[in-house]
């Protein structure tokens, strides 16, 4: 199960993501990023994943495009933390 | 009244019996029923109201069920009262049908369920018990906004429509009971089914080296077809988590996973837990029990070591797999059932063949696709991996902020030899997080240093070690058992006595040439 959430407290625009970023759910998570995305173009998305619990090959993907999309991340817990950090050094 | 009209209505009220007959065998839903009732009996009985309650006796409610006559119903309207001070009170205490010609006189019934009257202007009613041979279940109601709106003869005939009515709604009634354990049931299983797929999740499967990805890859291959898989591996390595996996991406994947460890039945037990019995097969055998081989009808039968399966079993396995028929212990009947096969097991199947601790044909009838899964040391590449995604579960699941693996431990947890292969690193770990108190996780070092230099031998039973001590001998002796330097010397004992030993175990001679 997953469950994604977009809020906005003025300028700032956070993706809440919950649960497991994988299989059937990651094209979920796609097409809320891309709705958000839509709806702020250019300006500045946090991805908050400090509340999922696993991450599969499909959801890094997606992660990798997120952050050349222009998504910044908030991890939390050693699994999440090391897919983030080899996002942002594979990136750099 | 004319004897002329009397036969009228006599004749009326037969034909209105059949129609209720006809209405009760049709009978589906009581609101249905209460209709036909209504549009039947309302020509011939002067009532407003026609209500049909159940009696739950070991609430001592009376449950409102079905109603008819009421052209705007109240749907605030409690369905439920107390049977003090109700016609079911009365009833049950006088254990007569309840007449009450005039409601503004009556006072047996309590405040609350006469406002309810009032409210409707019910003026007069007769309430007939809904009972059969196993006594009382419900009630059924005519009320009428006319004072003392029926005659005995009336009172008598509804006792009659009241006879008939209880047959079908005690009927309905187990009916409905049924229907709501079925659907129980499967709300249960559907919450099973999810409980066990979060427990064995294909899709968190963690690692992306090639060992574990070739296994994955030969999961996809063999999961559609329909044949027999042989799953081997070291204990810990996720073989049932393997066996979940082919099911779920099988054809079979709407029917059962019917799992049964051949090594945790005991042996006495184990056809019995296979083919099912029939009450009274043998002293225990209370009830006719459905075997694992017909629960796995249209589904997956996965047998967890299977080098255990005794060898008395293993022709009836074989028979099973062949033909699709069994019969159940102490039955007669041959039951069909088609179900795939998945086995699995840590020991060499191969080997038990050669010592005939295992039939070579059931062998090659289960080893159709053997997958072999990598041991954990195998697969060091995955093992950062596989210990952050435990650390941040255990963390998680314990409440403790753990950020970091400091490089130290995940270099101790990589080089460990892991005997006990996933299962004994989620163990660590799950321990681990307990004793950390800080963010970077600590290790119980100790214990894996240990291990390290002293890993397990397998445990065997006297038998198994009794049969290899014996090969080796044999071996060294290059098979000759008896004189100086044969296999009896070597092991003290005389060579009839070895030879004795060997036809017990079941030791011959290993074919020596090419193979």
């Amino acid at each position: 199960m997953m469950r994604a959430q977009v809020s906005s407290v003025g300028d700032r625009v956070t993706v809440n993501v919950c649960g497991r970023l994988a299989d059937s759910y990651v094209p979920e998570l796609e097409n809320c990023w891309r709705s958000a995305r839509a709806d702020h173009p250019g300006g500045k998305i946090l991805v908050d994943l400090r509340h999922v619990t696993f991450i599969d090959d499909r959801g890094r993907s997606l992660l990798e495009r997120m952050y050349r999309d222009g998504a910044t991340f908030s991890a939390h817990g050693p699994l999440t933390r090391a897919i983030i950090d080899n996002i942002i050094r594979n990136e750099a | 009244m004319s004897p002329r009209e009397t036969n009228d209505d006599s004749a009326l009220k037969y034909r209105a019996l059949l129609q209720i007959s006809e209405a009760l065998i049709a009978f589906r839903d009581r609101e249905a029923l209460v209709r036909s009732l209504w549009e039947t009996l309302h020509p011939l009985i002067a009532f407003d109201y026609l209500v049909i309650m159940r009696y739950d006796a070991a609430r001592r409610l009376i449950i409102l069920k079905a109603i008819a006559g009421m052209d705007d119903p109240d749907p605030d309207r409690p369905t439920e009262w107390p049977i003090e001070g109700s016609p079911v009170g009365v009833i049950l205490e006088t254990g007569q049908p309840l007449y009450v010609p005039d409601m503004s006189v009556e006072n047996r019934f309590r405040p609350d369920l006469m406002q309810v009257y009032r409210q409707h202007n019910i003026r007069s009613g007769f309430w007939v018990a809904l009972s059969t041979s196993r006594g009382m279940h419900g009630l059924i109601a005519f009320t009428s906004r006319t004072p003392d709106a029926y005659t005995a003869e009336d009172r008598e005939f509804m006792q009659h429509i009241g006879r008939q009515i209880a047959i079908a709604t005690e009927n309905a009634l187990a009916f409905e009971e049924i229907n709501e354990l079925r659907r129980h049931i499967e709300d249960e299983k559907v919450y099973l089914e999810e409980e066990i797929r979060s427990e064995y999740r294909f899709d968190e499967i963690v690692g992306s080296g090639p060992a574990l990805r070739g296994v994955l890859q030969q999961i996809q291959t063999a999961a559609p077809t329909d044949s027999s898989i042989l799953i081997q591996g070291e204990t810990g390595t996720g073989k049932e988590l393997v066996a979940r996996a082919i099911h779920r991406l099988s054809s079979r994947a709407h029917a059962t996973f019917v799992k049964l460890n051949c090594a945790a039945i005991p042996a006495g037990l184990i056809e019995s837990e296979l083919l099912g019995h029939e009450k009274g097969a043998f002293t225990g055998a209370v009830g006719v029990r459905i075997g694992r081989f017909e629960l796995a009808h249209k589904g997956t039968l996965f047998l967890d070591e299977i080098g255990e399966l005794p060898l008395e079993m293993q022709p009836k396995l074989l028979r099973v797999l062949q033909d699709g028929q069994f019969e159940r212990l102490g039955g007669t009947r041959t039951i069909h059932s088609d179900f795939r096969l998945v086995a699995a097991t840590n020991r060499d199947l191969r080997a038990m063949v050669a010592q005939q601790q295992f039939r070579a044909d059931l062998f090659y009838r289960v080893n159709v696709f053997p997958i072999t899964l990598p041991a954990l040391r195998e697969r060091r590449e995955d093992i950062p991996t596989l210990v952050r995604y435990f650390v941040q579960e255990f963390s998680t699941r314990m409440r403790k902020n753990i950020e970091s693996i400091p490089a130290e431990v995940m270099e101790t947890l990589v080089h460990y030899s892991w005997p006990g292969n996933i299962r004994e690193l989620r163990n660590i770990i799950e321990r681990s997080v307990i004793l950390t108190s800080g963010k970077r996780l600590a290790i119980p070092k100790d214990d894996l240093r240990e291990s390290r230099s002293h890993p397990p031998a397998p445990v065997t039973t006297m038998e198994d070690a009794e049969r290899r001590h014996i090969m080796d001998a044999l071996d060294a002796s290059n098979w000759v058992v008896g004189g100086p330097s044969g296999a009896a010397a070597m092991l003290g004992m005389k060579r009839s006595t070895l030879q004795s030993r060997m036809q017990k175990l079941g030791i011959m001679r290993r074919y020596v040439g090419t193979s």
